[in-house]
């Protein structure tokens, strides 16, 4: 597989404070990733590290492409969208930030597979937060990205739009895209990723798939594991 | 840069701000100086048009900025390849269009309530100005939005520029019999270069009118570096 990003010993300050401290982030293609920690961990610095939106104080990363830019998906945890712009407004509003026209067709084959087709023409911030996080994730993969990335993706959701969540993570996943996404929830890290990064005051303090850490640490549960780890 | 030019403009011409103090306000000012001082009510268009013009680009479009960065939207341009000269340029660009049309709108009211005559090439002198001024307002405005937290900040400090800068040109008194200093800060004064333009472009007098149009050019200039090194994706 190969290798799509590649950061090492990176290191980010916010004044005194190290809140990400020395970290390793490898992700593959095609892999699912769950980048998991407590609040305050440091897992939106990094997920905004890697993106490019702040700098890292010190350490490189590496992606696969030169022009990563128009290759990776974002959703940020706040979901935002342009004030007193459509649904679909928004949705040719950051096509065309990665350069792309979408046609009626598209928009609406997009829409309806994220059952989102009768708020078209609704503005976007006065769409529920179960329907702005599925319209997060349509914006992400509009121009067909290699790797989504997703902070907190479910964070907020009922239990029906958590399960959807998952699942389009997974078709995410089954149409070739990585996807490195950051979690609270164990069950739905547990059901979707295949490897997991469990941050702790800035450092990861964990690296591998579920099953092998749970069998390694000897715990029941990811759960169990989290805190067993992060006591 | 067409689609975020195109979308923006959709946008922005729905804004309730810009039906209310851009075009509204300025209807009730000719409405009542046509009333209380109806023989010099025609005197203070200009003033009206470059007010309106000046109160759309910097302060509506200020604050439109600055809630689209707590928004967090900006920080989401960032992680896209597009460049931010690209998208200041083309919101900018749209809106300065905006500013255009109401500054058509507000005038062709003043000169039927004020039954004035008027000839198209005020428009086709008026109109380069008021591009020129209001995307450097606009350039302006988002160095503005970019240097506060919160909209009563936003406000403040931009009453802080803006009302030195109406009260320190000829919009509304004139600046003959003001103090000296006054009369040096109107000098370099941006709002009284645009409000220059567009008196020349009614009195027909092209030198004050190239004069203003190459002043406006270097304030574009100016406010376009200092938006763009100054602008800030997030309050983080």
């Amino acid at each position: 597989m190969k290798r799509l990003i590649s950061a090492r010993q990176l290191t980010k300050n916010y004044k005194a404070r190290c809140v990400v401290d020395h970290i390793n982030v490898d992700i593959q293609e095609g892999e699912i990733v769950a980048l998991i920690g407590s609040n305050g961990a440091g897992k939106t610095t990094t997920i905004s590290m890697l993106l490019g939106i702040i700098p890292q104080d010190s350490g490189t990363i590496e992606y696969w492409t030169s022009d990563y830019k128009k290759e990776i998906g974002t959703q940020l945890q706040s979901t935002p969208f342009f004030e007193g712009y459509s649904v679909e407004d928004n949705m040719k509003l950051f096509a065309a930030f990665y350069g792309m026209t979408l046609s009626i067709k598209m928009i609406e084959d997009k829409l309806a597979a994220f059952d989102l087709l009768h708020v078209k023409k609704t503005p976007a911030i006065k769409l529920s937060l179960g329907q702005q996080k599925r319209l997060a994730i349509i914006v992400t993969s509009l121009h067909n990205p290699k790797l989504v990335i997703l902070d907190e993706p479910s964070a907020g959701l009922d239990p029906r739009g958590q399960k959807e969540i998952q699942h389009i993570i997974k078709r995410l996943k089954e149409s070739g895209v990585a996807v490195l996404f950051s979690s609270h929830d164990m069950l739905e890290v547990m059901n979707v990723a295949d490897r997991i990064l469990i941050m702790h005051h800035g450092k990861i303090i964990a690296n591998g798939s579920p099953d092998d850490l749970i069998a390694q640490y000897q715990t029941q549960n990811l759960e169990d594991l989290f805190f067993e780890l992060t006591k | 840069m067409k689609t975020v030019f195109l979308l923006n403009l959709k946008s922005s011409m729905k804004d309730m701000y810009l039906l209310f103090w851009s075009i509204l306000m300025p209807f009730a000012a000719i409405i009542v100086l046509r009333i209380f001082l109806p023989n010099y009510s025609g005197d203070y268009i200009e003033g009206i048009v470059a007010v309106s013009v000046f109160f759309y680009s910097f302060m509506t479009t200020a604050f439109i900025a600055l809630s689209q960065r707590k928004r967090g939207v900006y920080n989401l341009l960032h992680a896209t390849p597009l460049p931010l000269w690209k998208y200041i340029v083309s919101v900018s660009s749209s809106w300065s269009v905006i500013a255009i049309i109401l500054s058509y709108i507000v005038l062709l009211f003043a000169l039927v309530i004020n039954q004035l005559k008027f000839s198209i090439y005020v428009l086709l002198y008026m109109t380069p100005i008021i591009l020129i001024a209001s995307l450097s307002f606009v350039f302006l405005s988002f160095f503005i939005s970019s240097l506060v937290k919160n909209e009563g900040h936003l406000s403040m400090t931009a009453n802080v520029l803006m009302i030195p800068m109406l009260l320190c040109s000829n919009a509304f008194f004139t600046m003959e019999k003001a103090p000296d200093f006054i009369q040096y800060i109107s000098l370099v004064n941006p709002f009284e270069w645009f409000l220059n333009g567009i008196k020349a472009a009614f009195l027909n007098n092209f030198s004050l009118w190239g004069e203003s149009l190459l002043l406006l050019i270097g304030c574009l200039a100016l406010t376009l570096i200092i938006s763009l090194k100054t602008f800030k994706y997030s309050d983080q």
